[in-house]
């Protein structure tokens, strides 16, 4: 190959380099970010809910008790090459049970939503741990792409679901393995209400009222 | 001079992770009676009945004794070696987990009933509070009460024990009035 022919070769990967990079840039859809911030917001668990009681399906009775709820807001999170920002939230809400030993903590993100990007920017992550086996899970819903984002349990959303009264909005959640039967295998989490249901490995169900 | 200061420090520094080496000032052991507070043998299965009907079982899934020692806060404390027997109950559905732990009295004199998260804990160097009590159509004697100082707290939580020597636990109530109890 002679100099030229290399010269030539360099221009030649230069130019579609730039071409390359000469597309749309990236700008915040504020219409459609808006759009799916309020829809995160419908899973926030009303601030009346606080003490909820638990009956299993051997008739034994508990409590679900809200621990904690808190929501920050980050100002500016997302910019932009188009020289806008958007602000991003997130909102965090804990449970757990007042005898079995289980607890339960829900993050809820917002984001913004390009031209360019619109995965994993309204989320909701639901975490379970049991204290006395030492086990956690983690799942995380994407409230764009409707998907898991990761693998390792199955979640389903219905629009709507009758438990004992008819809920709007539900995702349930089954996590693929478990290390223990007592871990809970799967949990119902609605719009305004938080945890509404779980059941453990064992197959016992755990009802909200 | 800087040289004699280092040597000072290091001196020093060396004396200072000098440590006295700890010995057992005292040792207790449990009696056979102390031990027999713990009815429970490893692969027992006891049945308990809720209010609300439904029976169910106990596993024991666990049972030994263990020589421990106090914790020495200090280098070259002395401590305390004693004895201590556990026992461990599952049961699937409920899920409760009851955990037993005896000391000997002159160490500490009580036995800890753990039930998940939650303590009770009974001073074995006294008489049972109840020479008998009639759960269901069985009567106990000589039975330990014990109750929980949480009062005012809306969650459903243990909040008395009924024990006795013979059979261990008798009965667990709950703030809701809901209740365990042994079923023989």
């Amino acid at each position: 190959m002679t100099a030229s022919h290399l010269k030539n070769s360099l221009l030649f990967v230069l130019v579609v380099v730039i071409l390359a990079s000469c597309g749309e840039t990236e700008c915040i859809d504020t219409e459609r970010s808006d759009y799916y911030k309020n829809i995160t917001k419908e899973w926030f668990v009303a601030d009346s809910i606080k003490y909820r009681d638990i009956v299993d399906d051997t008739g034994f009775s508990q409590t679900l008790l809200k621990v904690s709820c808190d929501t920050f807001v980050v100002e500016d999170a997302c910019s932009d090459d188009c020289g806008a920002s958007y602000n991003r939230f997130m909102y965090s809400v804990g449970f757990r049970t007042s005898v079995s030993p289980y607890s339960f903590s829900v993050d809820i993100s917002s984001g913004c939503i390009t031209n360019w990007e619109n995965k994993n920017q309204f989320t909701l992550k639901v975490m379970i741990s049991n204290t006395i086996t030492g086990a956690s899970k983690a799942a995380t819903y994407d409230i764009v792409t409707k998907e898991n984002i990761e693998k390792n349990a199955s979640i389903k959303y219905f629009e709507d679901y009758i438990l004992d009264v008819e809920l709007k909005g539900v995702l349930e959640i089954t996590f693929n393995r478990i290390s223990n039967l007592s871990n809970i295998k799967t949990v119902l989490y609605a719009k305004g209400n938080g945890i509404v249901m779980f059941i453990d490995g064992n197959g016992n169900r755990y009802m909200v009222r | 001079m800087q040289k004699s200061l280092f040597l000072l420090i290091f001196t020093l520094f060396f004396i200072s992770s000098c440590c006295k080496e700890s010995h057992e000032s005292a040792r207790y052991m449990l009696t056979d009676e102390e031990k027999d507070f713990i009815p429970y043998e490893q692969g027992d299965s006891v049945k308990f009945i809720h209010s609300g009907g439904n029976e169910f079982g106990f596993e024991v899934v666990n049972e030994y004794t263990y020589l421990d020692r106090t914790y020495a806060e200090h280098c070259g404390e002395n401590y305390v070696a004693y004895e201590y027997k556990i026992a461990e109950l599952f049961s699937v559905a409920p899920y409760l987990n009851l955990i037993f732990k005896v000391t000997p009295v002159q160490f500490h004199p009580f036995l800890e009933i753990q039930l998940n998260n939650y303590y009770f804990h009974i001073d074995i160097s006294k008489t049972p509070q109840m020479d008998s009590v009639k759960l269901g159509e069985n009567i106990f004697y000589d039975v330990y009460k014990v109750e929980s100082n949480m009062y005012d707290n809306p969650e459903i939580q243990p909040n008395r024990v009924l024990y006795n020597k013979q059979f261990g636990v008798l009965q667990i109530n709950f703030t809701n009035n809901d209740s365990i109890t042994l079923k023989k």
